[in-house]
């Protein structure tokens, strides 16, 4: 993968119909919370991604485990924070 | 400790996915019964003082003995003053100076009964503790607030705990914790409703809960292997899937009984028993891991024999005071 964002933006999209959302979301808007997603749901977009991974990838990683919450600021605030946050943990663990 | 006895009360009514959606609470779109892992939950005007004595009076676990001490865990006591546990004793006539604990905790609540229950079990002259769990969340919820009304719900659990004569048998060893919740992630408000962020309570679930669970069991030699059966606290659908997940637990024994109940805070493990396992022999109870965690930010972790624990169904309590069987539990 050399750019996690479209990948990642396009997975939302395609959560969201999935999940029977109203598409064309704003996508500048934080992912969790007022107008984005619940708690439950944003678990629920996790999990979606984790399985996006190793279906496009190959690659099995646990997006939410200690290490990667290891900082102060969520990387599931909003869609590029997330977007950084795959990218870094795919970077320090490449494909074998 | 010897676990002779677990019995579990919820309000008969329920606050449906129906009651939601004419509410406002949730659109038709919404698919949230598939992230919280319910479309129901109890709720109702008693307290949780009403589910522990109407378990007590009418019959439930009526061959036990009468406690030396009694254990209440709840965060929604019926008053403020006096506290569940005196209010219990005296609603049983049980005068003869018991020793009464009120133990305000929330999801980890039952786990810290039980080594409160262990600690006193260890003095001669008590031999006999009853531990409730219980909770009225719904004394706590903001009828426009989503993300609490349609998780929480009210239940109540008695646990029946005793020395045990057999004292070549290890006790269970315990997992207990704190990490402050500074942020008040899931606590009540100024007006008294409860408030959750729940991005938060799910992070402090992976990145605290999980490799501290991982730490207990090698702490205690135990391998994933030797655990016959995983119960959590049941928390809400996907950040137990997410857990799970994590652990790489087998789901066949991870059992979950979060629709029709809710999340029930410190009684949700006791619910989940009677829901699931009913009975007086369970095998697959032979080593249990209990595993508690919530408001707080805290922890319990305790490894159970409850194999020879007599669990009975969940019962209801219904408006006019009658204490009825729920059919279809047991899976």
């Amino acid at each position: 993968m050399v750019d996690c964002y479209p990948w990642l933006e396009q997975e939302y999209r395609t959560y969201r119909i999935l999940r029977g959302m109203a598409d064309d979301p704003n996508l500048g808007q934080p992912l969790y919370g007022q107008g984005g997603l619940d708690s439950f749901a944003l678990v629920d977009f996790i999990m979606h991604i984790e399985d996006a991974l190793f279906r496009d990838y190959q690659r099995n990683l646990v997006l939410a485990d200690h290490q990667g919450l290891a900082s102060v600021l969520s990387p599931f605030r909003t869609l590029p924070a997330m977007a950084a946050y795959l990218q870094a943990r795919l970077d320090e663990s490449p494909a074998s | 400790m010897r676990i002779s006895a677990i019995s579990s009360v919820v309000p008969s009514t329920s606050q449906r996915q129906i009651d939601w959606l004419a509410e406002g609470l949730l659109k038709e779109s919404d698919q949230s019964e598939k992230h919280t892992g319910l479309t129901s939950l109890r709720s109702s005007p008693c307290s949780t003082l009403d589910l522990a004595v109407a378990a007590l009076q009418q019959g439930l676990s009526k061959d036990e003995e009468v406690p030396d001490a009694v254990i209440f865990v709840t965060q929604t006591p019926a008053h403020r003053v006096p506290g569940n546990a005196a209010l219990l004793a005296g609603a049983m006539g049980w005068n003869q100076s018991i020793q009464c604990w009120d133990l305000s905790h929330g999801c980890a609540g039952l786990v810290w009964g039980l080594y409160q229950a262990q600690m006193l079990l260890r003095e001669p002259g008590c031999r006999h503790v009853l531990l409730v769990a219980a909770e009225t969340h719904s004394r706590l919820m903001d009828p426009a607030d989503r993300s609490t009304k349609t998780l929480f719900g009210d239940g109540a659990t008695l646990w029946w705990l005793h020395q045990d004569s057999d004292s070549t048998k290890a006790q269970g060893a315990f997992g207990l914790g704190t990490i402050p919740d500074q942020t008040k992630s899931l606590a009540t408000d100024h007006a008294g409703c409860l408030r959750m962020d729940g991005l938060a309570v799910f992070e402090f679930a992976v990145r605290e809960v999980v490799p501290r669970l991982k730490s207990f069991m090698q702490e205690q030699n135990l391998t994933k292997a030797a655990i016959s059966t995983w119960l959590f606290h049941q928390a809400g659908g996907t950040v137990l899937q997410y857990m799970q997940r994590t652990l790489d637990l087998d789901p066949m024994r991870v059992p979950s009984a979060l629709e029709g109940y809710g999340n029930t805070g410190s009684a949700s493990l006791g619910i989940l028993l009677s829901h699931c396992f009913p009975g007086a022999a369970h095998p697959e109870l032979e080593r249990a891991m209990l595993v508690g965690f919530g408001s707080g930010f805290q922890w319990g972790f305790h490894l159970a024999d409850l194999s020879q624990t007599r669990i009975y169904p969940v019962h209801e309590l219904h408006p006019d005071g009658r204490l009825l069987p729920l059919a279809g539990t047991g899976v």
